[in-house]
């Protein structure tokens, strides 16, 4: 009977222990949660206008220095041989893309227009650019954009995309995964703002190509507008101050070369335009290393001048270019 | 319940016991807790809080801004509602109590190292900001000298009167050393800094002409101004026009029907007093009442909302160009006036 | 002293404390309003507030922490706190006793009998940890070597991890190894889903919807209070309306009334709260039991068990709530609450089995991100989602709202309303403001609402944040949305009739309303003509002009034909007459031949959307009643950049950092 007892005792007792030790170990489990993920302040005030100036982030300048400052002007209704000729007054392809280099072409692709509307870069211009930077020894050719449109049917519907395929370029669509926030220091609207930056990653020269067209907003949609289509997020709001955003994107990145399609310009009805009665005939390409100097040249095509544009002026004052065209080495053809 | 019949034991009475001890020791701290106010919450609310029938709680404006360093209390705040008001304020309660009190608080301080240098403070809390002002213009000292604190503010040689929003404060000292002074305004500049209640122009400004105005006597007459008991919320100003020193007033009325109101019952008024009309030289201001009340000049009238004029002036001819600049001024004043001058339509008000 | 009586002072000490901080909640200083009393305590001392926040937003707030003591509490002892403390639990006691009051003896024990669906409250619990775990899950995950809470995190899911293999062991009834394997395959297939994408992972935290002390809380300050309300602005500032109260109401009293029928029904099937604990409990060193079995079988015990654990026979430790009747029923003294378990054997807790627990877990975090499919986070937000001044942006909102009505209660005008659906099902009765209830709009200088709120889903800002002054001017102050005017209704733009009532209430300075004046033309006017006029009065045929209804100052009349278009300020008129003010009169006369128009002088409101911050005054004070012609909805808010209409709110898009 003493022998049962003692038993039971001591199965009660190891009982008990196990009880306690279990208990305990809930208690310090317990306790240790707590302390852990103790937040005493809770959730903070996050500035929407950042005290201190976010620290600048900004692409790498794509200008090559040894041929800096040239720009010349094509008359030539057929835009593979304005091109060719354009890139051999600039000094040819060879003194912007080395070999193996990998090259970034901006095109406008915003809407999902037509070819022939001028509304977009046209794609034989796209495939010529490419066909060019192949020669020069460039290792790849990426071609993006971040249409306004559905992105798919914009490469398909202006021919872009097929083109720039054939052509042996890449088309990289965008996606919500290859925007980073960044700012242009000393910026008042691109701060922290999510831009097409991935793309980027590795090349060694972007080529921006845009027709020359009319603008409801701006005035005028050219090569510095073209940068418009970096921007992500809800990126509309900015139209309430145009030229302070297409200012601000010329400091954002700087090209090696830009190339603006004045063959047939779309002079009103800007942007979209829609009607070939919206175009006139110029026969002008432009290119250069110079964005601002090129918008100069292509507002000419537009009847008007850099005064039109409030943009132009303040993107010279800001530094990324010069409106005096005849002051770089300018070439005429 | 069904209960079995059973004395408790010893040790069931003892933890009994204690657990009522935690029960006593958990309304203790929390009694304790509750004096620790949540920090910004009653402090900003105040205009929202619950209205109390009930009195108000306990006094707490002196714990609301920081004392000057080299101030001590050296005395516990005591707080007075509109019925004690005159427990310590006697007579003079009565004004307060016209204009729109809330509420009173006052402590003494004293400077540290100087217990012969002491003050206290007044702190009337009233109605709206205009009570405040009501009181502060009413009780202004001729010999004062005027302060650049707060709302409105003027010193004399022992005391620092103020108006911040709606409160009224009065710091009065016992010695006229230039340490109580610079005391007095730490005091009074800590206050404003607790208080920021919205700043704007003095309202009261507007209403008079800048020519001849001398902007220190701006006064508020909450009630019964010139004699009337319906002459409420008056401004009055003193004007100096060639040697004359004349009495202005002005009044915003809910709207034109009042103000004409207002004007035929205050020359019905004077009437009782065998006023007698005078000949006006403007003949087309029809608007106009000018009378001669023994031997003084009263000139009045309305103008849209405003009811104004001039108040017991010597001089008739000076009181009626003075009444003119009056009238051309509160003209120009009335929201709907831009529209009768030719050109731009586009009246936005603020 | 009978430990029972304590017990029942307890329970009334609770209850009494209880609904004593329910009704201080009114902003004052007075010892009856807010002052200092602790009035979020019950909130931070329930445990599955703590941990439903520790789930679904990683973190222990601040006064949450008081939640551990009654974790430790009952991990020693038992559910005290269902039995001593839980003011929802007294009350359900308390009508259960007044139920079976005159109720025989075997009735009583069988409405205690032990029943399965006493699990159901697990089921409740566990699916509501589901839904909240994915972002602690997610954020473990993402957790590095650098961060210094990387040791506690550790440690603390080490043992988290030991306990919970543990609790699997135990539930593993059988050998099937197949089924073992279901336990941790979820878990993994859990981790690697959070890594990657954070569609199909979200937390939403829904512990308030049946958690008792919410609950409690939500119908004693949306229903009880107001009813019982003396109407003198006593209890709160104006008489209180809230919309959708009915249904809470009738879920308090449907539970309230259900104990006549059997005894804290509420606690026994559906409190989550109490399940948490029964968890807890399992290894508590004191429990009820035999001390000799058989015993006298006289089944006294059974006939007052408020947790319907069968005392009588092989008692069900999850469930005892500690009521202790059994003991004072216990004729033969052979209950007792000892060290030793039950002779009469135990069981721990209601038989849930391994599927169900599974089952309910998983379906609770499979709930959320389908109630989210929709898009009701992103493209599909409701702007009529105005949320208080301070909330945090909606995903995070919704990982800590409990639900229980401490900002309705405090919020001086009464603006903050039970939301019905329109944050969808997850926001039902989270606060949204309705402009058209309460005495005002959202007073712009107040900050009380995130004050009380216990669980920080309305953030505590401070006087200068709230109103962007000093170190948050550049930001300006916080905006809960923007007023938008219904041209079609407002009286001035659609109807001809002079109105700023808006305007002027708009308490921010400078104003965010603004007019322009726009003189109208009557209808009348066309066909008048004129019979004679002088410089300051015009007669005309007929009588044509309602009498006496153009003296209000707004009406002008102006000549056409003659060089002098200048309106003129009607001053009196009759039926075919009417006089202008002197100040100007018509240097010439208008003649028969003339044409004269008459127009009132109206002042358009227009919003300027750079100063509004969606107070809602102008909303409250829009004399168009029903449907108003000025309406807030919620674009511009400050918690929600994206959704900002200019500059001021859009620089920063990845806004907030979690604390």
């Amino acid at each position: 009977m003493q022998k049962i007892d003692k038993h039971i005792k001591e199965y009660d007792r190891r009982q008990f222990f196990s009880r306690f030790f279990k208990a305990g170990f809930s208690i310090a489990a317990a306790c240790t949660l707590g302390y852990g993920f103790y937040d005493p302040e809770g959730p903070h005030h996050a500035s929407r206008h950042l005290s201190a100036d976010p620290t600048a982030d900004v692409f790498p300048d794509f200008s090559v220095p040894e041929a800096r400052g040239r720009i010349c002007r094509v008359r030539e209704a057929d835009r593979a041989k304005a091109l060719g000729l354009a890139l051999e007054a600039l000094g040819g392809i060879g003194a912007f893309i080395r070999k193996g280099d990998r090259v970034l072409l901006k095109v406008n692709a915003a809407f999902a227009s037509p070819p022939v509307l001028s509304a977009t870069t046209h794609p034989l211009l796209v495939a010529e650019m490419i066909k060019h930077c192949f020669r020069a020894g460039a290792g790849e050719v990426v071609v993006t954009d971040n249409p306004i449109n559905d992105p798919r049917s914009c490469f398909l519907l202006t021919g872009i995309g097929k083109a720039a395929e054939d052509a042996g370029a890449r088309v990289v669509l965008p996606e919500e995964r290859l925007f980073k926030p960044m700012t242009v220091p000393g910026a008042a609207l691109i701060r922290n703002w999510p831009v097409l930056f991935e793309p980027f990653n590795g090349i060694d020269k972007v080529i921006g190509m845009a027709p020359v067209k009319d603008h409801h907003r701006s005035g005028a949609s050219m090569t510095l507008k073209n940068w418009y289509g970096l921007l992500g997020g809800r990126r509309n709001i900015f139209h309430q101050k145009i030229h302070d955003i297409i200012m601000e994107l010329s400091l954002l990145i700087r090209p090696t070369l830009v190339v603006l399609d004045g063959t047939t310009p779309m002079i009103t009805n800007g942007p979209t335009g829609g009607s070939l009665s919206d175009l006139v005939t110029a026969n002008t390409l432009i290119a250069g290393t110079d964005p601002v100097a090129a918008d100069v040249l292509g507002a000419t095509l537009l009847d008007k001048s850099a005064h039109d544009f409030p943009y132009i002026g303040k993107a010279e004052a800001a530094g990324a270019g010069t409106t005096d065209y005849r002051s770089l080495d300018f070439q005429e053809i | 319940m069904a209960e079995a019949k059973r004395s408790p034991g010893p040790k069931e009475t003892l933890l009994g016991l204690f657990l009522l001890g935690v029960l006593a020791a958990i309304a203790a701290g929390i009694y304790v807790d509750q004096y620790r106010f949540y920090p910004d919450l009653i402090e900003h609310t105040a205009d929202l809080r619950v209205k109390s029938g009930f009195g108000e709680g306990a006094a707490t404006i002196f714990s609301r801004f920081e004392l000057p360093d080299n101030l001590t209390p050296f005395s516990e705040s005591e707080h007075f509602d509109a019925k004690r008001l005159s427990d310590k304020i006697n007579g003079k309660a009565e004004l307060y109590l016209s204009a729109g009190f809330v509420r009173l608080e006052t402590r003494r301080f004293q400077v540290n190292a100087h217990p012969e240098s002491w003050m206290e403070a007044f702190i009337y809390r009233m109605r709206d900001p205009q009570s405040a002002f009501a009181v502060f213009s009413m009780q202004k000292r001729k010999d004062g000298i005027p302060a650049e604190l707060g709302q409105a503010a003027y010193s004399t040689a022992n005391a620092l009167y103020l108006v911040q929003g709606p409160y009224y404060l009065e710091l009065v000292a016992s010695t006229e050393t230039s340490m109580m002074k610079d005391a007095l305004h730490a005091l009074a500049s800590a206050f404003v800094k607790a208080f920021p209640e919205a700043q704007g122009p003095a309202p009261e400004k507007p209403y008079f002409p800048p020519e001849g105005l001398n902007p220190e006597s701006i006064l508020l007459i909450p009630a019964d101004a010139f004699g009337l008991e319906t002459l409420d919320r008056i401004y009055t100003a003193e004007y100096r026009l060639e040697d004359a020193v004349m009495t202005a007033f002005v009044s915003l009325r809910a709207d034109a029907n009042e103000a004409r109101m207002l004007s035929t019952a205050y020359r019905d008024f004077l009437l009782q007093f065998d006023a007698q009309p005078l000949e006006s030289p403007f003949p087309d201001q029809k608007g106009w009442t000018a009378l001669s009340v023994m031997g003084m000049t009263e000139i009045f009238f309305s103008q849209g909302p405003y009811f104004a004029g001039v108040h017991q002036a010597a001089d008739p001819e000076k009181a009626m160009a003075l009444t003119a600049y009056l009238n051309d001024h509160l003209t120009g004043m009335l929201p709907a006036i831009p529209a009768f001058k030719a050109g731009s339509r586009e009246a936005i008000s603020k | 002293m009978s430990i029972l009586n304590v017990r029942r002072v307890s329970q009334g000490f609770f209850l009494l404390l209880f609904l004593w901080f329910c009704v201080v909640a009114a902003l004052g200083d007075a010892w009856w309003q807010l002052r200092g009393w602790p009035v979020n305590w019950f909130l931070e001392l329930d445990p599955l507030t703590g941990l439903g926040t520790l789930l679904s937003t990683h973190t222990l707030y601040n006064g949450l922490f008081w939640g551990l003591v009654p974790v430790i509490l009952t991990i020693l002892l038992g559910r005290f706190f269902c039995g001593w403390v839980c003011p929802f639990g007294t009350l359900h006691q308390f009508v259960g006793y007044l139920g079976r009051r005159r109720k025989a003896f075997t009735e009583k024990r069988m409405a205690n009998r032990y029943s399965r669906w006493q699990a159901v409250k697990y089921y409740i619990l566990f699916w509501m940890l589901g839904a909240a775990m994915a972002d602690l899950l997610v954020f473990l995950s993402g957790i590095s070597w650098n961060d210094p809470q990387f040791g506690w995190m550790t440690a603390a899911l080490f043992l988290i991890g030991s306990l919970l293999a543990v609790l699997f062991h135990t539930l593993y009834q059988e050998q099937k190894r197949f089924d073992a394997l279901i336990f941790p395959v979820f878990w993994v297939i859990l981790f690697v889903l959070a890594l990657k994408t954070t569609r199909i992972f979200q937390s939403s935290l829904q512990t308030g919807l049946l958690d008792p002390i919410p609950l409690f809380h939500r119908s004693v300050n949306l229903i009880l209070l107001p009813l019982v309300d003396p109407g003198r602005h006593t209890l709160s500032a104006a008489f209180r309306h809230y919309q959708g109260a009915w249904l809470i109401g009738t879920i308090f009293f449907t539970a309230v009334f259900l104990n006549l029928k059997s005894p804290r029904f509420y606690c026994r099937y559906v409190c989550p709260l109490g399940a948490l604990f029964g968890l807890f409990a399992r290894y508590s060193l004191g429990r009820i039991g035999k001390t000799q079995s058989p015993c006298a079988a006289c089944n006294m015990c059974d006939a007052d068990c408020e947790g319907a654990c069968s005392p009588a026979t092989s008692i069900v430790w999850g469930e005892c709530v500690l009521c202790l009747n059994c003991l004072g029923a216990c004729t033969t003294r052979q209950l007792a609450y000892r060290v030793r378990p039950s002779e009469g054997g135990e069981i721990l807790l209601p038989d849930f089995g391994r599927r169900g627990f599974v089952f309910s877990m998983v379906s609770g975090v499979a709930a959320v991100p389908l109630l989210r499919a929709g898009g009701g986070l992103s493209h599909g937000w409701n702007p009529a989602l105005v949320r208080p001044p301070g909330a945090l942006p909606e995903a995070a909102f919704l990982s800590r709202c409990i639900k229980c009505g401490q900002c309705m209660r405090i919020c001086p005008t009464g603006v903050i309303q039970p939301a019905g659906l329109e944050a969808g099902l997850e926001g039902v009765w989270t606060p949204v403001l309705d402009f058209r209830m309460g005495t005002s709009g959202c007073h712009h200088t107040c900050i009380a609402c995130g004050h009380l709120c216990p669980t920080a889903a309305i953030r505590a800002l401070s006087f200068d944040e709230r109103l962007g002054r000093n170190a948050y001017a550049k930001d300006g102050p916080v905006r809960i949305g923007t007023a938008f005017i219904d041209r079609g209704r407002c009286l001035p733009w659609a109807m001809d009739k002079p109105c700023i009532v808006c305007q002027e209430n708009c308490p921010v300075s400078p104003k965010a309303i603004f007019t322009r004046e726009y003189f109208s033309r009557l209808r009348f006017s066309e066909s008048l003509k004129i019979k004679k006029a002088g410089p300051l009065y015009v007669e005309f045929d007929g009588e044509r002009l309602p009498p006496g209804q153009l003296e209000t100052g707004d009406y002008y009349c102006i000549l056409r034909g003659t060089g002098d278009a200048d309106p003129r300020r009607i001053l009196k008129n009759g039926a075919d007459r009417i006089e202008i003010y002197p100040q100007n009169p018509w240097k010439k006369p208008p003649a028969p031949e003339n044409r004269v128009e008459i127009r009132i002088r109206l002042q358009q409101p227009y919003v300027d959307i750079d100063r509004c911050i969606g107070c809602g005054v102008c909303e409250h004070e829009c004399p168009v009643s029903g449907k108003r012609a000025i309406r807030v909805s919620a674009e511009n808010e400050s918690r929600h950049p994206k959704h900002a209409l200019t500059f001021a709110g859009t620089h920063d898009t990845h806004a907030f950092r979690k604390g």
